[in-house]
């Protein structure tokens, strides 16, 4: 690489660099200071103008570039601002392809940049050619593959505009060996985008009125957050709408920490293994308002007994959601913040005292054959909800809690008292087991001054256990707790329920995790005893770098309560 | 579930992929696609999508809004049958083997509205436009005289009421 090829000194306004320059200077104008991303052929100019850019952006060597999206996320739901990832051609970018799918269901803003081989080559089954634009096309909110050093400015912007705007989402940009290395002409002023034009959608006078109009006949109704409410940071307008109708308020996965836990006016989470009362009295509620959530199936259970007596208010800021699964009363296709801020001023002030009483009626029947045996139990075997509890405490509900996939997660999700918002995060429409260890990696470094808290059982961990390396390389403080029982454990829970205990592959002989997480460089405690879980959790917490809490669980502990696959939400279950 | 006949209008920025990105959310659903049809609009930049299925009605509805939100489609319209204006083309290439028949496929040709685009002794051509039964029923017609090639296109359509996508594709590039 020629020094004329690297942006000039001078503040020129335009300027001739390489395409691999222009892409470094279209990602620090766009905001990026982080990149987590693995070099290798395809991308090599890229990484070579990588290095000028060292006191810019910094850029995570990942272990795998699965580690590197699940990272890029975990910076992104922390930051709101795009994760960004770097990976070279064909197993490098296919390696990618679960985050992107994981960051698409779940409206993560993520922008992935592919190396390609050189354009003369393409579809010519070259080395470490992958069609990779056809493979992530149903799994990107965009993508595109540029051969032309010349497009690259505009479409990284583009690329950032669209991960961002709307409704977030994953966009891989595919560019090819020759664009990166070819001169282009860089004009440093921003430029306006051509090609793409989004204009946010408006909450419409007459939806809010007929919206309102439901809201103050209502006599049970109930209003459902999610995701979108942490996105348009609606947390205060959800606070203020709950407080000023009286009306319980019920998170789904992926609202929590939302709208505090411990407010009178929670009832707790929804879905499979959500809290009874929000489960069951759904079926009983005559008005529901549901905000910035998309009625997933594990959510609704059965669709056709779902809510049968509700008029049905659906906020979203994506109009294909307005529908898709449940019918809605009255659609408002607009941010959950500007339709909150729209709505309350035409509500009556209200009360619901009787119907939150059933919800405190759940809650007591929940507590005692529930809750109470998860996070207080006496004797035998420690159990994940009290490890959860106790995390719980140690960290004042403060903690960015990052949960992986499987029964821990419905525990962490379940007994994490969160106090403050943005406070959670985990793999919910993909399910991505192995997501949490490097997603905690991005989120500590999009959030340095936060204690930030991964949550793993024994299986999800070992899909990305390599990523210990790279927490250690960067030393970065995160905490691991991980729950091992020995199971694959939500899937042997339901060979118990519903396959006559036949206990098919879920079963673990573990390798000696004290060892494998010492041997990266990250300190592990182990703990086996309820009597050693206080303590231990203190040094964990007051290290100053990584560390790995391993605690032996009970080995066949079921998560309740339970909604069964194709059941309704009512017929949800207690034990 | 009751399905119909529907066919969908579909603007886009003229650019690579853009037909994979739509077929896809067909496909994911598994649900085969009639015909397609891809032309310039009168505004260059600007493709028009027809594609034709049979489908439920609400889905038909699902489908679309989550076609709009593919980042290079600026509008899509769902029309019914009654809604629009819609032909198709065809070629038929028949070949008959003495004059008797030559003479009946001249007569056909004269009732309806085909025409003759060569014409050889046992080598007819015919160009017909028209909807997809009309096609249909004069290749019936001409069945008996060694109809050996058919080809036709896949609907175009136009909506009976007026233009609906000029604000749309007013923003496009």
């Amino acid at each position: 690489m020629t020094a004329s090829r690297k942006p000039a000194a001078t503040e020129k306004l335009s300027a001739e660099i390489s395409g691999s320059y222009a892409v470094l200077e279209s990602l620090v104008r766009n905001g990026c200071d982080t990149i987590f991303g693995y070099p290798g052929g395809a991308i090599m100019p890229i990484y070579d103008a990588l290095y000028d850019y060292r006191k810019k952006i910094r850029h995570v060597l990942v272990r795998h570039e699965q580690g590197a999206t699940h990272a890029a996320e975990g910076y992104a739901r922390v930051t709101g601002r795009a994760g960004v990832c770097f990976a070279t051609s064909g197993p490098g970018a296919t390696n990618l392809v679960t985050g992107i799918a994981d960051a698409m269901l779940d409206s993560v803003p993520m922008v992935c940049i592919t190396g390609q081989v050189a354009a003369h080559l393409l579809g010519t089954d070259a080395f470490q050619e992958t069609d990779i634009i056809g493979v992530t096309m149903p799994i990107t909110k965009w993508n595109y593959q540029i051969t032309n050093a010349e497009e690259i400015p505009a479409i990284i912007d583009k690329a950032f505009q669209i991960a961002e705007e709307g409704r977030p989402g994953p966009v891989l940009i595919d560019i090819t060996k020759n664009a990166q290395i070819d001169m282009c002409e860089y004009d440093h002023t921003p430029k306006p985008l051509k090609s793409y034009v989004w204009s946010k959608p408006q909450p419409k006078t007459g939806d809010l009125e007929r919206a309102a109009n439901l809201i103050n006949e209502a006599k049970q109704p109930m209003m459902l957050i999610g995701h979108g409410i942490l996105i348009s940071h609606a947390e205060e307008e959800v606070r203020m709408f709950a407080e000023h109708t009286g009306i319980p308020v019920a998170s789904t996965l992926h609202g929590l920490s939302a709208f505090p836990t411990d407010h009178p006016l929670y009832t707790g989470m929804l879905g499979m293994h959500g809290n009874y009362g929000p489960n069951l009295l759904t079926n009983e509620a005559d008005v529901i308002i549901a905000a910035g959530m998309r009625f997933d199936d594990r959510v609704t259970g059965n669709v056709s007994k779902y809510a049968p007596d509700a008029k049905i208010i659906h906020i979203d800021l994506d109009a294909a959601e307005i529908g898709k699964n449940v019918g809605t009363r009255v659609g408002i296709i607009a941010d959950a913040k500007e339709a909150l801020q729209g709505l309350i001023p035409l509500l009556l002030k209200s009360e619901h005292p009787e119907w939150i009483a059933r919800f405190q009626a759940c809650h007591h029947e929940e507590k005692e054959k529930v809750l109470d045996r998860d996070i207080f139990p006496k004797e035998g075997m420690l159990k994940m909800g009290e490890v959860v509890r106790v995390l719980s405490e140690k960290t004042h509900g403060e903690a960015v809690v990052v949960s992986d996939v499987g029964q821990h997660q419905m525990m962490a999700a379940r007994y994490y008292r969160f106090k403050k918002s943005n406070s959670w995060m985990s793999s919910g429409g993909l399910g991505t087991m192995g997501f949490a260890v490097p997603a905690a990696m991005g989120a500590q470094i999009g959030a340095p001054d936060r204690p930030v808290v991964a949550i793993v059982g024994d299986g999800g961990i070992q899909m990305t256990i390599q990523e210990l390396g790279t927490i250690a390389q960067e030393q970065l403080p995160v905490k691991i707790v991980l729950l091992n029982n020995n199971y694959l454990g939500m899937v042997r829970q339901w060979q118990e329920l519903f396959f006559d205990r036949r206990y098919s592959f879920v079963h673990l002989e573990n390798p000696d995790f004290q060892t494998i997480s010492k041997g990266f460089g990250v300190p592990a405690i182990l703990v086996e005893k309820r009597e050693q879980l206080s303590e231990a959790m203190d040094r964990m917490l007051a290290m100053d770098g990584p560390c790995l809490l391993e605690v032996r669980v009970e080995q066949e502990q079921n998560v309740f309560p339970m909604v069964p696959t194709g059941a309704s939400v009512s017929e949800v279950r207690l034990d | 579930m009751a399905t119909k006949r529907y066919t969908l209008s579909i603007f886009t920025e003229n650019s690579p992929g853009v037909l994979q990105r739509i077929t896809i959310m067909f496909t994911r659903r598994k649900l085969n696609i009639d015909s397609v049809t891809v032309s310039e609009t009168e505004r260059r930049g600007v493709s028009r999508f027809t594609i034709v299925l049979e489908v439920d009605g609400a889905l038909i509805q699902k489908i679309a809004k989550q076609i709009r939100r593919i980042i290079e489609v600026l509008h899509v319209d769902v029309f019914e049958e009654h809604e629009i204006i819609a032909k198709e083309l065809a070629f038929i290439r028949v070949e008959p083997v003495n004059d008797a028949e030559r003479e009946e496929i001249l007569a056909i040709v004269q009732q309806t509205e085909a025409r003759i685009i060569k014409d050889e002794e046992q080598n007819i051509v015919l160009e017909f436009s028209g909807t997809r039964e009309e096609t249909d029923a004069l290749c019936d017609h001409l069945t008996p005289f060694r109809l050996t090639e058919f080809v036709r296109s896949g609907r175009i359509a136009i909506p009976k009421k007026g233009v609906t996508h000029e604000e749309a594709i007013r923003l496009a590039v």
